[in-house]
């Protein structure tokens, strides 16, 4: 397999990803803010903040009222990871490898980008978001169900699936470190608000119902913590993805540098108990996590995408 | 007959089946830059009697071998000059002759392995071959594709009629590439070479390959090693490649042997391939057929090769190296069509008829600097076919481009991509200046 294909395939995965959770990051926003009572209501900024373009934000727009931050994440173009520069982005990167990408899947990316940007305007808008929203996340669904089932599982599928499972975690990371920033700690008389924000949280992740399944409690701090960072069943717990990554990088040849910064990653996540950590020191084991992700990206690209 | 309001339904399904399939062409303007379009197509089929495709078909095989061993014979002994046959001044002068390419005998002798050969019905019926296209032609994934809409859009007329099937082309080209490859092994590395995704067939390139299961690369993929293997850059290491089927014009091909700026290319692919090590297809040098002087000879050709009279005739040409057709050239230019003998895609054309006198004018001096290298030919009344507009069906000129694949056998496509020039009047086909295209079809009506 050509170096800079598997590069594009990669990248695919990880855009796509993207795309699918700045939806999921507006959708639940939007749906935690009704459910919450007025003062308490975390900001839109804080949006932003996750997906760690604050900056840019602030070069561009005076106020972080809803629309602006709604327009910034999803549809404005000078916004580099906005939802449809992500959808724009990874049909770019397949374009050029429509040689490996079934003709379903790429007729699927074509279509998911060609509709997002036809409704962006009044997709924006607060009463068609939610359809505009799950119309996204179902397509972004229906290419993993297509790549998944009618394309080769040769080492593309293992590039396309670890760039996805890296956002994924890359993702997850970011939800966890500011939603869980917004939580006062154990003090009772906030405990309506966390609880809702604890449950926004895994709503945000399709997480809620596999987690009473599997936690077995209700929605609490310190089991949300250990299912989304240690969870060995759900798909996008931390651990899972990056065991996926491992898995992946299992059936490609030349696979030890790669390997070695991902079992740093694992080792990371599970050598520390997330759920007994203080709000800032989950903050900083969160930073070193991504550091770590960074790695894992960096050791792929130089080991399997740089030009020899 | 179909009521309006179907027709229309019908075309709006073809317009939505071409953005889903992402169906684009490139162009190049002046103000947006490169952007991709939406295919233009028609959804009325063009319709040619299979007993008449036959006909034209073994004439294109008979023009693809005499072709083919002309080249061979150009880059070899030159025994058609040495015969008095074909002027060794039009050699000297051709800019796609390669000498680079002097005494390499590519497998089989075959140069030009696709050759995309432009037909013109005129007015009395008869098909003529207006040009042949031996580079690098374009065109045959939008015949593919066109066929892949039209059974979406019309999927009962497949039913009752039998028209021939145009979907074995990428399996063909692939037997055809297999079939000259150099290393004798069951699975050759096949690979589609192309200059990237800001060409303007790189549409193409992606759909072949696809469809063959070859390798789609650029030329900073591969490289060429000290022991003038090809090799390109996998996930695995360098991996060996036996053919090439190269989408790049031969001066970009290598930077070592031609344009030595080239970023397109491969530094030594033009070694390797000499040295036998690689096949490609074409063949560097194959254009020296694909030069509208040359064209005028290749009745000639097929006499001199194959003993035989051209079953296809080229339309009458004037070469304005020779004086008494160039006076006649400049003296009717109101009548005439000049063409530069290089050019491909339309582009520096003059349609005598249409045009203004300052435009004639500047044509005369033109042909005067550089005689050799324009050609003229008699305004045909191209064959038109109804085309629609909203509600409204009318007649526009079209043009046809078979594709013809040599290898160790000869195959050409089940008719073709029709062409259509969507302006009223006009006569511009290509796609990069406003032309369209409609579904061919080669029906059998005798099995009915």
């Amino acid at each position: 397999m050509l170096s800079r294909v598997a590069e594009s395939i990669y990248w695919v995965g990880r855009y796509v990803e993207r795309a699918e959770n700045t939806a999921r990051l507006v959708s639940l926003n939007m749906n935690l803010l009704l459910d919450m009572p007025g003062g308490a209501r975390p900001s839109w900024s804080n949006m932003v903040k996750i997906t760690g373009s604050d900056q840019l934000f602030n070069e561009h727009y005076k106020n972080s009222d809803e629309l602006s931050v709604v327009r910034f994440m999803l549809t404005d173009a000078k916004n580099p990871s906005s939802m449809l520069n992500s959808l724009a982005a990874a049909r770019e990167n397949a374009r050029t490898i429509r040689d490996i990408i079934p003709q379903g899947a790429w007729e699927q990316i074509n279509a998911l980008h060609n509709t997002a940007k036809e409704k962006a305007k009044t997709g924006i808008a607060q009463k068609h978001r939610t359809d505009y929203l799950s119309n996204v996340i179902k397509g972004t669904q229906t290419l993993n169900g297509l790549f998944s089932s009618t394309m080769l599982h040769d080492s593309a599928y293992h590039f396309l699936k670890m760039g996805r499972s890296l956002e994924r975690a890359d993702m997850t990371t970011r939800i966890v470190d500011e939603l869980s920033s917004e939580t006062t700690g154990n003090d009772p008389s906030e405990e309506a608000k966390n609880s809702l924000l604890w449950m926004g949280l895994l709503r945000t992740l399709s997480a809620n119902q596999m987690y009473r399944r599997e936690m077995e409690v209700a929605v609490e701090r310190e089991a949300v913590l250990e299912f989304l960072f240690r969870s060995n069943n759900f798909p996008r717990s931390i651990t899972y993805c990056l065991n996926l990554v491992e898995e992946c990088l299992g059936s490609l040849p030349r696979f030890k540098e790669p390997l070695k910064t991902t079992r740093e990653a694992r080792k990371l996540v599970q050598t520390v108990n997330q759920s007994e950590l203080t709000q800032e020191q989950l903050h900083t084991h969160i930073d070193e996590l991504q550091l770590a992700m960074v790695n894992v990206n960096n050791s792929i690209s130089n080991n399997y995408f740089s030009l020899v | 007959m179909l009521p309006d309001a179907e027709l229309e339904l019908r075309r709006e399904l073809a317009t939505n089946t071409i953005r889903t399939m992402g169906i684009t062409f490139r162009v190049y303007s002046n103000k947006e830059g490169s952007i991709d379009r939406e295919w233009p197509f028609d959804i009325i089929p063009r319709v040619i009697d299979r007993s008449e495709w036959t006909a034209i078909e073994n004439g294109l095989k008979q023009r693809a071998r005499a072709l083919n061993q002309f080249i061979d014979d150009i880059y070899h002994d030159q025994q058609i000059v040495k015969d008095g046959v074909f002027p060794e001044s039009i050699l000297k002068d051709s800019v796609n002759f390669r000498p680079q390419c002097v005494g390499v005998s590519p497998p089989q002798g075959i140069w030009a392995h696709i050759c995309g050969s432009d037909l013109v019905r005129d007015k009395d019926g008869t098909m003529y071959v207006l040009e042949d296209n031996l580079r690098v032609p374009s065109g045959v994934s939008y015949m593919i594709e066109n066929r892949q809409v039209m059974k979406r859009v019309f999927p009962e007329l497949f039913d009752d009629q039998s028209i021939l099937p145009v979907h074995d082309y990428p399996a063909r080209l692939f037997e055809m590439l297999s079939s000259i490859s150099p290393r004798r092994t069951s699975k050759p590395q096949i690979v589609v070479l192309t200059p990237g995704i800001y060409n303007s067939a790189y549409f193409e390139h992606a759909y072949l390959a696809q469809q063959m299961g070859a390798e789609l690369v650029e030329g900073r993929d591969l490289f060429v090693d000290d022991d003038d293997i090809v090799y390109m850059r996998t996930i695995s290491g360098p991996s060996r490649v036996d053919v090439i089927y190269r989408r790049i014009d031969d001066l970009f091909l290598d930077p070592e042997a031609f344009n030595k700026d080239s970023m397109l290319g491969v530094p030594g692919l033009i070694r390797a391939w000499k040295a036998g090590k690689v096949a490609l297809a074409n063949a560097p040098g194959a254009g020296v057929a694909d030069d509208k002087v040359v064209y005028a000879y290749v009745p000639e050709m097929i006499r001199y090769y194959l003993n035989e009279d051209a079953l296809l005739p080229n339309v009458p040409t004037y070469l304005c190296m020779h004086k008494e057709q160039r006076d006649y050239v400049i003296n009717n230019l109101d009548k005439l069509v000049v063409k530069p003998a290089n050019e491909s895609g339309g582009y520096g054309m003059l349609i005598g008829p249409h045009a203004t006198p300052e435009e004639r004018k500047r044509f005369a001096r033109l042909i005067k600097r550089d005689a050799r290298n324009y050609i003229a030919q008699p305004m045909l009344t191209l064959s038109t076919a109804p085309t629609q507009f909203g509600t409204e069906v009318e007649p526009r000129h079209l043009d046809l481009r078979p594709f013809i694949l040599s290898g160790k056998d000869i195959s050409v496509t089940a008719g073709g991509l029709t062409r259509v020039a969507l302006v009223k009047g006009s006569t511009v086909v290509n796609s990069s200046q406003g032309g369209g295209s409609k579904d061919t079809w080669i029906v059998d009506t005798e099995v009915q």
